[in-house]
């Protein structure tokens, strides 16, 4: 009885506690609703927020836009009355456009053109970075703006025309040179520059080189447009070579950047009063794209098209640039005084940027050219396409097509120098004995003092002739006159050796700009260690060579490159240190070419069949500066892949010799291949008998 | 970040990306170009006007008067104004620092 009694008791209070858990349940249902309604109520105020967005940030962009046309009507009332009333006239101009058959289309190209001045320029200067190039050309919605639309327009036009037609004459560093970047920049001047640390910040284009150079590759490839594509590559490139013009532009970008925290470059605008904005309608995709690019050809073709004289006025000057940007009110003689500073200020500017003694600005590096085989001859045209270096020099740039008169000048001047002779060897003068092996460069060393610098390409050995330097006397010193260009000469302890030698005649596609540029390209790409293309690929033959100055750069006397093995000889320039060079022996050297040999045959895939493909990636991995090829980084240490092999076989010779790889930074622009650290490695401790019996049992 | 990388970034800031263009719908977008277009051009013109010769200003006004194609404009301005590209890249890129520093705000 009492047990039943209890039994339902504990029904009872089952029971009840059903209840309760129904009840819990229950609000536990209602929470879980409430919460989704909470999340939902969320959700709906998060996509709100996302929504309102782009509105706000348009809204941002109209209430800008609006004050700078509001400063813009008020700053017009400013102007003198003549200048008033044109620049009203021209505003009813553009905004008649709109009723004009196709205007809104030619509208909106000019205002594009306006817009892509200084992206154009950084673009073909390598400085809009190539992924952001490529990502962007892939995206539908932006082809419309910007520099994807001047890239995948049929801009070519005038723009590249242009530079074509100047190629022959080396005219394509009258455009694309630092000046002009700088300028169409809006950047200025930048006295404080060196060279090394302009070219140092610039070498961040070589990656991008490499990339975009395959994204060109891609599009000739494909087939349409190839001859817009191959010039663009080839303008690209030539601006990502550029290293000290890229450079140069980078720093004074940071130089802008700093001066403009604190330079007032406008007034505070009125408050707007939200007026309504001249309202522009929308074209149709396919006007645009087919309207666009033709406009924008003549513009940019307008843009990059400017006379030589032009684009060297365009590198201001900073206190007129400054002026300009500040004293906008002062405007009616600052033409005239721009142009008085611009004489002015770009002497003293010549005079605090030149560089060192001996450093060489690759930018002005005249290649001896067939047909160029008078040092003088070589050292006009370098005058005729820099003008800041003329002006260094004292020629009258107004007359630097003279013929008489710059013959007579480069007389006078490079007799200065000891390139031409005087007193008993007048009429006689430098030669260029033989095509594109070496180069004559004149410069102004860091005191303001004419030099010439004269580089053996195939062995990186320089000579600097200064000022007050004697002619060098030789038996064999050619008189100053025209004698072709089939001599080659070598130097015997000092004393130069003129010998016959037959040489290929150079093609007409080997003249002019194009060469120079090649020439300048494989420098650039392949460093100090040039050796023509004559002697197999580039930047893989050293000679023992030691840097003697910060840039990195390195000196050499005039030794010779062919002299027999096992002997030392004593290096000389004519005011460095001298140094005891080591010559490898033959063993040595077939040693070392046999290595690399081996390691560039890493870059080659056996197929299926015996068939051998290149690994572009790898081949490219090797000659890459190791410090510029971060994206790549990370294959390093994968050593089933080649990068990793390589890079295992490099820090096993860095274990036996604690030699660096030469890094790129601040003072070396270019960092080394592992190529050329693992062959200049070699070669550097070939004359030390012990490390190099280790090197030579490394496996890899 | 590195100077090197500092001014990349710096580059990196063209002009579209700092107005948020390559966000914007298509229709607006043009309509912003167009806007900011027409203001850098006006920039421009209160600039190099100045810098004109009476003669030049009179040959200019004629010029005007005839409802020339833009790019008649421009060849004019490349004609007279040594450094017309410089004078039309300085106002576009003030602009663009001008527009980024407000937005900031």
């Amino acid at each position: 009885m009492e047990s039943m009694e209890t039994l339902a008791t504990l029904k009872k209070q089952l029971s009840a506690e059903k209840e309760t858990l129904a009840g819990l349940e229950k609000k536990q249902g209602m929470l879980d609703e409430d919460l989704r309604n909470i999340k939902k109520t969320l959700d709906s105020i998060g996509a709100e927020a996302a929504s309102a967005a782009p509105e706000t940030r348009t809204k941002t962009l109209e209430d800008f836009l609006n004050q700078k046309k509001e400063y813009l009507v008020k700053r017009a009332k400013e102007l003198p009355p003549k200048a008033k009333e044109v620049f009203e006239k021209t505003r009813e101009l553009w905004k008649n456009l709109d009723n004009k058959p196709g205007g809104k289309v030619v509208k909106r190209a000019a205002a594009l053109g306006l817009i892509g001045v200084p992206m154009v320029i950084a673009a073909a200067m390598g400085y809009i970075p190539t992924e952001q190039i490529v990502g962007k050309l892939a995206s539908r919605a932006v082809l419309s703006t910007g520099l994807n639309a001047v890239i995948t327009s049929n801009l070519s036009t005038k723009f590249f025309d242009k530079i074509q037609g100047d190629q022959e004459t080396g005219g394509w560093r009258k455009y694309l040179t630092a000046e002009n970047i700088m300028s169409g920049l809006g950047i200025g001047t930048v006295t404080f520059l060196s060279g090394g640390i302009a070219g140092a910040i610039g070498v961040g284009g070589f990656v991008g080189k490499k990339i975009l150079n395959k994204f060109f590759d891609r599009a000739i490839e494909i087939g349409e447009n190839v001859e817009f594509w191959k010039r663009m590559k080839t303008i690209v490139n030539f601006g990502l070579t550029t290293s000290v013009a890229v450079g140069t532009l980078a720093v004074a970008t940071a130089h802008a950047e700093t001066e403009s925290h604190d330079t007032p470059h406008i007034k505070e605008p009125a408050k707007p009063e939200h007026s309504a904005t001249e309202t522009t309608s929308v074209e149709t995709k396919s006007d645009s794209e087919n309207n666009l690019g033709n406009l924008q050809a003549r513009l940019m073709g307008k843009i990059f098209g400017t006379s030589p004289s032009e684009g060297y006025q365009t590198l201001e000057p900073q206190p007129g640039q400054t002026e300009l940007s500040q004293t906008e009110k002062e405007i009616p003689a600052e033409r005239d005084k721009m142009r008085e500073n611009l004489n002015k200020t770009t002497e003293e500017k010549i005079t605090q940027t030149q560089p060192a003694r001996t450093e060489v600005n690759p930018n002005a590096i005249v290649t001896s050219e067939a047909g160029h085989n008078s040092v003088s001859g070589v050292l006009k045209i370098q005058f005729q396409n820099d003008h800041n270096l003329a002006r260094a020099w004292g020629f009258d740039i107004e007359r630097l097509n003279d013929d008489k008169y710059m013959a007579q000048t480069l007389h006078d001047k490079l007799q200065e120098t000891g390139v031409i002779g005087t007193g008993e060897h007048a009429g006689q003068e430098l030669r260029i004995m033989e095509a594109n092996k070496v180069s004559f460069e004149a410069s102004v060393d860091e005191h303001g003092n004419h030099i010439i610098i004269e580089k053996n390409l195939e062995t990186g050995q320089m000579e600097i002739h200064h000022k007050g330097d004697g002619f060098e006397t030789s038996d064999q010193r050619e008189p100053y006159e025209n004698r072709g260009d089939t001599r080659t000469h070598h130097y015997n302890n000092g004393k130069e050796i003129v010998e016959q030698k037959e040489t290929e005649q150079p093609t007409e596609a080997d003249r002019g700009g194009e060469r120079m540029f090649q020439r300048y390209q494989e420098e650039q790409w392949y460093g100090r260690h040039h050796v023509g293309p004559e002697k197999g690929e580039p930047g893989l033959h050293y000679h023992h060579q030691h840097p003697t100055n910060e840039t990195g750069l390195y000196l050499q006397g005039h030794e010779p490159h062919d002299q027999p093995d096992t002997h030392n000889t004593q290096a000389k320039t004519h005011d460095t240190a001298v140094e005891k060079e080591y010559v490898l022996t033959e063993t040595q050297n077939d040693k070392i070419d046999e290595l690399e040999k081996s390691l560039k045959n890493l870059a080659n895939l056996k197929q299926p069949g015996g068939h051998i493909e290149l690994n572009k990636q790898a081949s490219d991995f090797m000659s890459t500066p190791m410090f510029s090829n971060d994206p790549m980084n990370q294959r390093w240490n994968m050593p089933q892949n080649t990068e990793g092999k390589l890079f295992n076989f490099m820090q096993k010779i860095q274990k036996i010799t604690e030699e660096e790889p030469i890094e790129q930074n601040l003072l070396n622009p270019r960092g080394q291949t592992i190529l050329e650290y693992i062959r200049g490695t070699f070669e550097k401790y070939a004359a030390e008998p012990d490390i190099w019996k280790k090197l030579i049992r490394l496996k890899f | 970040m590195t100077t090197q990388n500092k001014i990349k970034d710096e580059l990196n800031k063209n002009i579209f990306e700092t107005f948020g263009i390559d966000e914007m719908p298509e229709d607006k977008q043009e309509e912003a170009i167009v806007s900011i277009g027409e203001i850098i051009f006006q920039s421009v013109l209160l600039r190099v006007l100045p810098m004109l010769k009476d003669e030049e200003l009179e040959q200019y006004q004629k010029l005007i008067e005839a409802n020339p194609e833009p790019d008649a404009v421009l060849d004019f301005f490349f004609e007279k104004i040594p450094n017309f590209m410089q004078v039309i890249a300085e106002e576009a890129e003030k602009m663009r620092k001008e527009y980024e520093k407000e937005s900031k705000q």
